[in-house]
């Protein structure tokens, strides 16, 4: 076992393994709490950007346990499941700190950050998961460790929420594991490789493939909310700030999209998509949930609900992407999974903010919230705008690959639900912004926050900011190499040579 | 062999030794027990390569001799019985709430007595013999609740006893057709003649009665939701199982195959309406032992959907994938059932319901039955998980088979429903004090155990599944 | 080094509002001088910076002369506003926010005149439009909600549309997105359509101008003037940049565009006359304007020969209409808030004759050249038209004088502080001054001295003269349906709000009878636990007389 064969399980244990431990701490060992944690982040960057330094190199990384019969346990590090775990690691950092703000005096915290870490385990697993079965292992795990997070208030609202949230997931993850099976009986469980490894069956097994692709599509497309699929991401607002970041941001929608990723690229291949005509239902389904989300999202009165419904629409700008099988768009659809994270993020844990600091959950409450909060605010907006897609937020980037990606390829139309959904986006992010800077505000700013150094706890204000940051500088340095959007290129450059 | 017999005869001398002396009881058993689970080990070491060893009883040569046969499946099945009453033994001796009274230990002796040779027994009046036994046993241990489990446990007397009269019809008619009654004897000379018909019949309707297998399964879960907590684990766990490796008999090395071919489709769809019926009964009921219960309904439907498919399509992948279910249902089970009784005995109350807040109260219980459920449901990485994707793939390969993987499917998802419906209760805040309860950590260890198994199962998935293919042709 | 001043253009504004944010108040005094990079970039010309290290093509920084002009005016229009700002706005208790979004706006509209890729463009604009949204509704009152809520809502559109436009020109050009390609690249139809619209919503000329008569008057003046002065100007100059040269479907849509534009000039012209405060009147002369320049452009396309000329005519008039209406508003404001000396009120006469088209200023000489190359062309038979057209902004232009002097009245007795005078006594003076200091402007206008020139851009305005002179003696007034009258546009913008609040989708429920089917799974559970017994033997009998008959 060299080093390159261990450093994908280390970096999945560098959280999981915290995480055990943390599960056994009684509540008031706060410190030792916060110390674990913030070690298996620190080490789990370490691990990352090792790895990152060897994929770029062109070192591959792999580990292999045996499972089942001719379906080994293999995570293995490559250019697309780096983007996922680095956007996982980097948005973990943040969320970490942001829930040992948020989460300062509740009770159950063991609880919260074993499960939060397992989560975030589970979600790297499934990123460097070598092959299906090993996807499908971490899928489910996920599934699992995040049940107890969504329903971590344990009022009745959020059980009902955690029950919806199981329905839908345990079903997806029903539907993928007969996909997987169904593969795996067809042509075994070899490791993903550029360009898919069903190209001789595409021939004899056409029909069976297609099923397959439909139960794993369906499967993932519930994480990923694809329509009519998406029922559970609303609810599972209930859950605390941090937790509705993460699922919004990473853990689960994005794991989805992720999973399309892969079963497009890594396991049928574009020509395999093509001969089939599989692309094509997907692309329709994708663009008909970016506009759907967005047309739900105006509906809301909730700040959280509306972001939910937002990102049933923002999460399918990927798989709009990847189904237009050209190489611009899947750059935009790539880049767009870390974009959107980190953008969501943003607004999630602004939201986050609102109902911790002012009690502020419904949209007309946030009037005048500028003034009270304004890095906050200033962090909202930038969120909001890049959703909608304004340079040099990191939307913008995401928007024009996929509008040249779907040019490049010959669906005009295409553009035309791009153009929609970011009007829409605008038609319900503007207001709030509004609201937050010019509206009148309501009456608790007579109280304004004299006494305090900042607007709110420091450790729920550094996460914002720091993601807001990031999406602005990842939108202006773009072109560079160590962009989302340059690491992008790289791995459709490396993956998927046309 | 020799190992084999140790492994049956120490049980039964146990049994028999506490119920004439009565020394001291729950050291005697698990001596018993361990003695029985190294015997166990040691059968399986010799067999394991694929080898069968016989025991011609009395040293006569077949027909006129009773035969015991241990080969490599009856080697794994003893050591997991023996392994399995070693735990719950040791369980038991920890938590005397959980056994219903000192008469226990005996019976539960015999009742590992009665398996052990079950497995090793290779004719069919010695399987019927066996079979009796294990049936009054078992109906003596439900009895042990008291008073609340007389009706159940007599529902099972008469119903057991029906069924054992059912197979001893079978086995008289066989005898009367053919004249032997070893197993192997009688399948060389078998045809798909009525007499051999209606024994077979007569034989699976009384198998199918005893196994609780659908739809003749109307007596259990009143059985065992209402034995004590040890009790139902063993039951569930074990017991049903007997039945079943009969009836595997019976319809792989017995019956003509033209037979076996028409009757899979039979057992497959009981076996697919147990999976719906049992799973949809476990959903709406409201007393957590019963949901347990229905539990084994249901999953005893994927053995006997399995045992069906693998008949009609005489295919080896599938009888694999059945043992497997059934081992992996048996430590998940035994969990799932000593973690309800701790649920139950501790936060006192019957109903599904009374979970609320477990998951702080008893984290480690409420650990336990989700480890156990997951692997029920069939989750990777599980035991159950590896039996489902066993019993799939044959399954998938022709689209035309892929009703079946539909009642798969909806099986799943029924298990995933009841097994997270307690979850959720347990995961609810409503009464923000909890109760003042402190848990026996050892036994809530010891039921973790396992459960951890099943999952242990997975790291040797890959050697297993291979071996079981080989070893249940 | 100096190449990096263009970095340093559009960078000032952004490290002026990151001192803002910092320093807070103390500051904004001095914030007029984020434009001076600007000026020193025109000043200096330096080569343009090439930014590849951001992203493949992007470069900013122009030698031509167009850009330079456009960016001087812009510049100095900005920073003469910022100078009256600092004073007019000094009692504003949300003057941080105006001075945070006035400074991105200025980031936003210098970057789009430097930017030479359609990408740091369209980053320009979209900082210039949303940020500009901050300045309209600044006063927060009904009025200004209303009208920026419509503005936002063709801006985004505009902007989506422009958008639109860019990626179906960067698909074209192979993914190449900086003007040079794309000036010799041919235009299709649908990209043409979405870059007139989405570009043209932002220039506001007729018929996308609803927005800008209602968004103008309402914001701040020294808003209001840059908004019309230079922001406005960016959706012509984008036009310019992105499309081509010489395109045979640009020049045979070059006949409705100039009828388009001159409609508009002339459409704009009298509904501003109906328009009752000045700062409205001066909005639509704006729209007006907007189509003098829309003229050029077509004119533009349709003799790409004469490219040179025109290019100078759309430069010399973009300069002039900026530094003119930017010093008309400034006044519009401070006629409100002030008492002028009657000296100050001839220096005010000077943009608005400009405008008019007086020879020897800014206007007439721009004006001049314009008809100059328009006299060769295609179009020479239109050319009384286009005096109809210099009439009507001549009237409309006295109309706005005539209401500031009305507003005289009600304004407090003082005089203007000098950081609001002097700034505005720059522009004014610049619109007379420019041509003797520029010498792109002065040889138009040495050339065009002759007395037929003087007397061709003479008469609107005398004619304009005489007919206000007329109405004022008659005591004319605009009638009351006419002046009451409210944009249909604000209507529609209310129910887009309201539509988006509440869009018509159903909401699928579903009701299940809970209590009926809970009733019903009793019976059968009961049905079912009674007899486990009998129902068991009853099954077995059952099944065993079914094994009979196969069996049989």
């Amino acid at each position: 076992m060299s080093w390159t064969s261990l450093l994908p399980l280390a970096i999945v244990l560098s959280s999981l393994v915290p995480g055990l431990i943390i599960f056994t701490l009684r509540e008031e060992q706060q410190r030792l709490r916060v110390t674990l944690n913030l070690a298996g982040v620190a080490l789990k960057v370490v691990l990352v950007a090792a790895m990152l330094i060897g994929v770029s190199d062109g070192l591959t990384f792999r580990f292999s346990l045996p499972f089942l019969p001719g379906a080994p346990l293999v995570l293995q590090g490559d250019a697309l499941s780096l983007l996922f775990v680095t956007l996982s690691t980097v948005l973990w950092l943040a969320t970490t700190v942001y829930a040992i703000g948020y989460l300062e005096d509740s009770p159950l915290r063991s609880r919260f950050f074993g499960y939060f870490s397992l989560c975030v385990s589970a979600t790297v697993g499934l990123a460097l998961a070598g092959n299906l079965v090993t996807f499908l292992l971490f899928y489910e795990l996920l599934t699992l460790a995040t049940f107890p997070l969504v329903v971590h208030r344990g009022t009745p609202e959020s059980l009902r929420a955690g029950r919806v949230y199981l329905a839908y997931t345990v079903g997806g993850g029903t539907l993928v594991l007969m996909g997987v099976a169904l593969l795996h009986a067809l042509a075994g469980s070899p490791d993903f490789q550029p360009g898919g490894y069903l190209d001789g069956l595409v021939e004899e097994r056409g029909p069976s493939l297609r099923v397959a692709f439909a139960l794993l599509v369906l499967g993932l497309g519930v994480k990923a909310a694809l329509i009519p699929l998406h029922g559970w991401l609303p609810k599972a607002m209930v859950a605390p700030a941090p937790v509705s970041a993460l699922l919004h941001a990473v853990a689960v929608v994005k794991t989805g999209a992720f999973g399309i990723v892969r079963v497009v690229y890594d396991v049928y291949g574009a020509e395999a998509m093509e001969a089939l005509a599989l692309a094509r239902p997907l692309l329709w389904l994708a663009a008909a949930t970016i506009l759907f989300g967005s047309l739900r999202a105006l509906q809301q009165s909730e700040l959280k609900r509306r972001l939910a419904y937002s990102t049933v629409s923002q999460v399918s700008y990927i798989t709009l992407g990847v189904a237009l099988l050209g190489p611009l768009a899947v750059v935009g659809g790539l880049v767009h999974l870390a974009h959107q994270g980190l953008m969501k993020v943003t607004l999630f844990y602004c939201a986050g903010n609102f109902a911790e600091t002012l009690g502020v959950h419904r949209i007309r409450e946030m009037n005048g919230i500028g003034r009270r909060m304004p890095l906050t605010m200033t962090a909202f907006t930038v969120g909001a705008l890049g959703m909608i897609g304004v340079p040099p937020i990191a939307g913008f980037i995401s928007k024009w690959y996929l509008g040249s990606g779907a040019l490049e390829v010959g669906q005009d139309w295409v553009l035309l639900v791009l153009l929609g959904s970011a009007l829409l986006n605008a038609a319900y992010f503007l207001p709030l912004v509004w609201r937050g800077w010019f509206a009148t505000p309501a009456d608790w700013h007579a109280d304004n926050w004299a006494g305090e150094r900042w607007e709110t706890h420091w450790l729920l204000l550094l996460p914002v900011v720091f993601t807001a940051l990031a999406s602005v500088l990842v939108g202006i340095l773009a072109g560079t190499a160590i962009s989302p959007l340059g690491w992008a290129r790289l791995i459709v450059d490396r993956e998927f040579p046309r | 062999m020799n190992a084999a017999l140790l492994s049956l005869f120490a049980p039964l001398a146990g049994g028999l030794l506490l119920v004439l002396w009565r020394p001291a009881r729950a050291g005697l058993a698990l001596g018993v027990a361990l003695v029985s689970l190294l015997a166990a080990a040691a059968a399986l070491h010799q067999v394991a390569d694929g080898t069968r060893q016989w025991l011609e009883v009395g040293g006569w040569a077949p027909p006129l001799a009773i035969r015991l046969q241990l080969t490599p499946l009856s080697a794994l099945l003893l050591l997991f019985t023996a392994g399995l009453h070693l735990l719950v033994a040791v369980y038991a001796a920890r938590r005397p709430h959980a056994i219903g009274g000192a008469d226990f230990w005996p019976l539960a002796c015999l009742l590992h007595a009665a398996l052990a040779a079950l497995w090793l027994s290779a004719d069919l009046f010695n399987l019927y013999v066996t079979l009796e036994l294990l049936g009054l046993a078992a109906v003596a241990l439900v009895a042990l609740a008291g008073e609340k489990a007389q009706r159940p446990a007599l529902d099972y007397l008469l119903l057991s006893l029906a069924g054992s009269l059912a197979y001893l019809l079978g086995v008289a008619i066989l005898y009367g057709r053919y004249g032997v009654l070893d197993l192997f004897l009688l399948g060389e000379q078998a045809t798909a003649d009525a007499p051999t018909r209606l024994a077979l019949l007569l034989m699976t309707l009384g198998l199918m009665l005893k196994g609780a297998l659908w739809p003749l399964h109307l007596w259990l879960p009143a059985a065992h939701s209402s034995a004590p907590a040890a009790v139902s684990a063993l039951l569930s766990a074990l017991v049903v199982k007997g039945p079943l490796y009969i009836l595997w008999l019976l319809w792989t090395r017995l019956a003509p195959t033209e037979l076996a071919v028409q009757a899979g489709p039979l057992l497959a769809g009981a076996g697919a309406l147990a999976l719906l019926a049992g799973g949809w009964a476990a959903l709406r009921t409201p007393l957590l032992k019963s949901l347990v219960a229905y539990s084994t309904v249901a999953q005893l439907g994927y053995a006997l959907l399995a045992l069906g498919l693998a008949m009609h399509w005489q295919e080896p992948r599938l009888e694999a994938a059945l043992w497997l279910f059934v081992v992996a249902h048996g430590l998940a089970k035994v969990s799932m059932f000593l973690a309800a009784g701790e649920l139950q005995h501790t936060l006192g109350g019957k109903r599904v319901v009374t979970l609320k807040g477990a998951s702080q109260t008893l984290p480690v219980t409420m650990f336990t039955f989700v480890t156990a459920g997951v692997s029920l449901i069939g989750l990777p990485p599980s035991g159950g998980f590896l039996a489902k994707w066993l019993l799939l793939q044959p399954l998938l390969e022709r689209p035309q088979h892929w009703g079946w993987a539909l009642a798969v499917v909806l099986g799943t998802l029924m298990s995933a429903a009841y097994v997270f419906r307690v979850v959720a209760h347990g995961f609810d805040r409503a009464r923000p004090q909890p109760p003042q309860v402190r848990p026996d950590r050892f036994g809530q260890w010891l039921t973790l155990l396992p459960a951890l198994l099943v999952f242990g199962l997975a790291l040797i998935g890959e050697r297993m599944l291979p071996w079981l293919e080989g070893v249940s042709r | 080094m100096s190449v990096w001043l263009w970095l340093l253009v559009p960078l000032a504004p952004l490290l002026a509002a990151a001192l803002l944010v910092w320093c807070r108040e103390r500051v904004i005094g001095g914030l007029w001088l984020a434009c001076l990079p600007a000026l020193l970039a025109v000043w200096q010309a330096p080569a343009p910076l090439d930014l590849a290290w951001v992203g493949e093509g992007i470069r900013w920084g122009g030698e031509d002369a167009l850009t330079r002009a456009w960016l001087g005016f812009t510049a100095v229009l900005w920073g003469s506003a910022g100078v009256f700002a600092a004073s007019s706005q000094r009692e504003d208790a949300r003057r941080l926010r105006f001075w945070c979004f006035w400074l991105l706006a200025l980031a936003g509209n210098l970057l789009l005149i430097v930017a030479a890729d359609a990408l740091s463009f369209y980053l320009g604009f979209s900082l210039m439009s949303l940020s500009a949204y901050g300045l309209i509704v600044h006063p927060g009152n009904a009025e200004a909600r209303r009208a920026g809520r419509l503005y936002l809502q063709l801006a985004v559109l505009g902007e989506m549309l422009l958008l639109a436009g860019l990626m179906l020109r960067s698909h074209a050009a192979g993914g190449a997105f900086d003007f040079s390609t794309w000036r010799e690249l041919p235009v299709d139809g649908p990209t043409l359509a979405l870059l007139l619209v989405g570009l043209g919503l932002k220039a506001g000329f007729w018929p996308l101008h609803v927005w800008l008569p209602l968004a103008h008057p309402v914001a701040p003046a020294p808003a209001s003037a840059v908004l019309s002065g230079a922001m406005l100007k960016a959706g012509i100059l984008g036009l310019w940049r992105a499309l081509p040269q010489d395109d045979p479907l640009l020049a045979a849509l070059a006949q409705p565009l100039l009828a388009a534009g001159l409609f508009g000039a002339l459409y704009a012209a009298l509904l501003g006359l109906c328009a009752s405060r000045s700062k409205a009147v001066l909005a639509w002369s704006s729209v007006s304007q907007m189509g003098w320049l829309l003229m050029i452009l077509a004119l533009a396309w349709r003799h790409p020969a004469q490219e040179m000329l025109l290019v100078t005519a759309l430069m010399l008039f973009g300069v002039h209409h900026g530094l003119a209406k930017g010093a008309l508003f400034l006044a519009a404001g401070m006629t409100h808030e002030a008492r002028l000396p009657n000296a100050a009120w001839l220096l005010l006469a000077l943009p608005a004759l400009a405008l008019a088209g007086l020879p020897l200023s800014t206007g007439g000489t721009a004006k001049a050249a314009l008809k100059a190359v328009w006299y060769e062309g295609a179009f020479a038979a239109w050319l009384p038209l286009l005096s109809l057209a210099g009439f009507a902004t001549s009237i409309l232009l006295l109309r706005a004088l005539w209401l500031m002097r009305l507003d005289q009245g009600q304004a407090p007795k003082r005089r203007p502080p000098p950081a609001q005078w002097l700034p505005w006594a720059l522009l004014c003076s610049l619109s007379l001054l420019l041509p003797w200091l520029w010498p792109a402007l002065r040889r138009p206008m040495l050339e065009h001295l002759g007395l037929a020139d003087l007397w061709a851009l003479l008469w609107p305005l005398l004619l304009a003269v005489v007919a206000a002179e007329i109405a004022v003696r008659r005591g004319w007034r605009v009638p009351r349906r006419l002046a009451g009258m409210r944009s249909p546009a604000l209507g529609l913008s209310l129910r887009l709000k309201r539509l988006c609040t509440r869009p018509p989708l159903p909401e699928l429920t579903l009701h299940p009878d809970r209590a009926g089917w809970r009733r019903r799974e009793r019976r059968w559970n009961h049905l079912w636990r009674r007899d486990a017994l009998a129902l068991s033997a009853w099954l077995m009998a059952l099944v065993l007389c079914l094994g009979w008959v196969w069996g049989g």
